[in-house]
């Protein structure tokens, strides 16, 4: 299994000899903070830089629950608060909101601040990790190749575009809301949310389907693109051959021949083909 | 060069370029060659059942 860095001791509530802060059952999480939080998140990124990464976003994020800390928004309690959690943060950015729950909690409980730096910076690592392999690497993919089977049945351009939309924020939203949530719930705990099975073994099954997927809607798709013409005839059959040997000899070249290079490489012979023609 | 061959040609290429880039799931997880082997025939009936 890839590292994901939940082994760190930080992420785990050291009951023996902390205070049991953050560890609490949860209190309530009103609906409107929620939401406040939520749309938030969607702008995490928008003050990304390098820097410190989605460092103002977080603050941004958590900053309506922090107005509920003793003396509201003009009190030392909320601008330390913000100020602490304004600061480098690295995450995938729709797990970001995982942390966002856990670390409003935490600052609402008033854990002392030196535990909750640690904490916030434990999360950093785990949560870029997963996010990357369950969103990047599985779940986009994934959603891709079910447009791709969508054009190959026959779908309309638009009917495509919107399938695919419609699949991939159901997954997205889905993620931002369940992490936000989570984290609210788990606190300090919030290593057995990131235990949680979609985030450990999605990848793989969404993998495996993927793959179903991908082997179903090339034929249909690549069909469909070349016109429909009947599969026996010369080009059906020819881009049938062409297209494994392609890709073999693209995975032989790992590192020389990436598919960009090779689609500008083809490009250029045609734009040279019709102009000596 | 007609204009179905060379849609042919670049269609060949983005699909060997999509396989290229699954190849990576086909070794990280099991049974994923075998599932995209027989889903690539079952599509290929679809098409050919199709026409």
């Amino acid at each position: 299994m890839p590292e994901t860095g939940l082994d760190n001791p930080a992420l785990h509530t050291d009951t023996m000899s902390m205070p049991v802060v953050g560890t609490l059952p949860p209190p309530h999480l009103p609906t409107p903070l929620r939401l406040a939080m939520l749309l938030r998140c969607l702008a995490i990124q928008g003050s990304w830089n390098y820097e410190i990464l989605v460092g103002n976003g977080m603050g941004f994020c958590i900053e309506p629950a922090l107005r509920q800390l003793p003396g509201g928004p003009d009190g030392p309690a909320y601008k330390d608060a913000l100020a602490r959690q304004s600061v480098y943060f690295n995450a995938h950015p729709y797990l970001a909101s995982l942390a966002v729950g856990a670390l409003a909690r935490v600052e609402l409980e008033q854990v002392p601040a030196t535990r909750i730096e640690r904490f916030r910076t434990a999360l950093c690592g785990p949560l870029g990790s997963l996010g990357d392999r369950l969103v990047w690497a599985a779940w986009l993919p994934a959603c891709s190749l079910v447009a791709l089977l969508l054009f190959g049945f026959g779908w309309s351009a638009l009917g495509v575009v919107a399938g695919f939309l419609i699949l991939y924020n159901v997954g997205h939203f889905g993620l931002r809301d369940w992490g936000l949530r989570a984290g609210w719930q788990c606190g300090l705990r919030v290593a057995s949310a990131m235990g949680h099975p979609v985030l450990q073994h999605g990848p793989r099954y969404i993998g495996l389907v993927s793959a179903v997927l991908g082997g179903l809607a090339l034929p249909l798709a690549v069909h469909r693109a070349i016109g429909g013409q009947a599969p026996l005839s010369p080009i059906p059959m020819g881009v049938a051959v062409a297209t494994p040997l392609l890709a073999v000899l693209l995975v032989r070249l790992q590192g020389r021949a990436e598919g960009w290079r090779v689609v500008l490489l083809m490009l250029a012979v045609f734009v040279l083909y019709s102009v000596v023609r | 060069m007609s204009e179905d061959l060379s849609r042919a040609i670049i269609i060949t290429l983005v699909a060997a370029v999509a396989a290229a880039a699954v190849w990576k799931d086909f070794h990280a997880i099991n049974g994923t060659r075998r599932l995209f082997v027989v889903s690539l025939a079952v599509g290929t009936l679809l098409v050919m059942a199709g026409a």
